[in-house]
């Protein structure tokens, strides 16, 4: 057999037996194969190690390489620590009056119901431009796709694709998310989703919030449940800015999500609610 | 030599260059490997495209589909969709690797740069072009030609493994 033809009959086969995959894992409704599966489970121990070690050498280097923005952070901290202190003594009381301390009171106890998963993140890949990241647990530890990934900053993502010990996680920053939440003291509706600008900037745009909405800058931001796969009064962040659309039917919110995104490293996968 | 020997010689060759793309795949996915301004190296793309010109055995094929799959797992996609990329890609650059193309290293990180940003585009136009997203144009030059020409500097280290991996195993090959 010669050159070209051994090349062609190669090609063939390989592209049989892809096609073949592909048609399986469609029927099947899944993203993955069989044999991707096998190679991404035959991975994670050695993803937890890299992970690992990654995570050291950006703590030394931090430490090390970072003391101006440590010094810079500390003098911030400590204007606002004064500037809270300050305010302590309005604030211990506005709280003790206020009907929402209770509403959060009661959502923390709901919290505790949730069933969880904790989960290290042990891989993030660089074409995805959105900081989906790889978790170290999977089907084997009760994790399905659409579980909702939060940290203990806020939420996180879903998880879009799981295999036998790992599963991959879409962020709040792709566009491909969308969540329903509630917003300010009026309780606007929006949808949180990402965009390729925002994400640069580690934010998201809130859309379809009324063209009268009073939300400002610093509001926080939460899921509003509606819908199957978020539930309910999870914190996603806060209001950066509010911008009425051109045609004046409703209006736009940038959002800067309370979870550090792009470096989260241990995050709780919510697996029942 | 034994033809059952020179198999087996085959076989081990095509298993370390499957195995150097699988730990490719850990070292790519662990958080914050060689990232830089956010931006992170895809070296399954460079590996496969930088082996499709170096080797011209149809075996070298079933390394295109482990990167392929495992660049399909890393990114999040359907099967399938960067090994078919990756595959057409490589049978390209076989083909001019065998008839047009001088292989050297320049060459490879030119080839590879130019597989790896279309990959990277069609990525792009079938997950997002046809929503109606903003800051696709800041996408398409920070995660397509950058990440592209990032991933393709490593054409080069990867341009010496495989000239050792060949060399070592070139009086091996099947005739």
């Amino acid at each position: 057999m010669n050159f070209r033809s051994k090349i062609a009959k190669g090609f063939r086969v390989l592209m049989l037996l892809l096609v073949g995959m592909m048609v399986y894992a469609a029927s099947t409704g899944q993203l993955t194969s069989l044999p991707q599966k096998i190679l991404g489970a035959a991975a994670v121990p050695f993803q937890k190690l890299t992970s690992a070690i990654s995570y050291q050498v950006e703590a030394w280097t931090d430490k090390t390489f970072d003391v101006d923005s440590i010094l810079r952070e500390n003098e911030e901290l400590k204007r606002q620590l004064a500037l809270l202190r300050a305010k302590q003594f309005d604030y211990d009381r506005i709280a003790m009056e206020n009907e929402e301390f209770q509403k959060i009171f009661e959502t923390q106890e709901k919290r505790s119901e949730y069933k969880t998963v904790g989960a290290n993140v042990i891989g993030r890949d660089g074409v995805n431009m959105f900081y989906s990241f790889t978790i170290d647990k999977g089907e084997g530890d009760g994790v399905e796709v659409d579980d909702v990934v939060i940290s203990s900053e806020g939420l996180v993502g879903v998880v879009v694709e799981t295999g036998p010990n790992f599963a991959k996680v879409s962020t709040l920053l792709s566009p491909n998310v969308k969540v329903g939440c509630i917003a300010g003291e009026e309780r606007d509706v929006g949808v949180v989703s990402g965009s390729f600008d925002l994400a640069e900037r580690e934010m998201c745009n809130i859309d379809y919030l009324p063209k009268e909405t009073k939300l400002k800058k610093g509001d926080l931001v939460g899921t509003s449940g509606y819908g199957s796969i978020f539930p309910p009064d999870l914190v996603i962040g806060t209001v950066e800015e509010v911008v009425i659309n051109e045609s004046g039917s409703s209006a736009n919110a940038t959002l800067k999500p309370a979870a550090d995104i792009t470096n989260v490293k241990v995050v709780l996968v919510i697996t029942d609610f | 030599m034994k033809r059952k020997n020179i198999i087996l010689k085959q076989v081990a060759r095509y298993f370390i260059l499957s195995l150097a793309a699988f730990f490719l795949y850990i070292l790519q996915s662990t958080p914050g490997f060689l990232q830089v301004f956010g931006i992170k190296p895809v070296f399954l793309f460079a590996f496969a495209i930088t082996l499709s010109l170096m080797d011209e055995n149809w075996q070298t094929g079933l390394v295109f589909v482990i990167c392929g799959l495992l660049a399909d797992l890393s990114a999040g996609k359907a099967v399938g969709f960067y090994t078919l990329q990756l595959m057409t890609a490589c049978a390209c650059g076989a083909v001019a690797a065998k008839f047009f193309l001088k292989v050297n290293k320049t060459n490879c990180f030119i080839f590879s740069f130019a597989a790896t940003a279309i990959m990277l585009t069609i990525d792009l136009f079938f997950s997002f072009m046809m929503g109606d997203f903003t800051g696709k144009t800041i996408y398409f030059l920070t995660g397509v030609l950058i990440t592209g020409a990032y991933s393709s500097v490593f054409s080069i280290p990867f341009y010496y493994f495989i000239d050792f991996i060949n060399r070592r195993f070139k009086r091996f090959d099947a005739r």
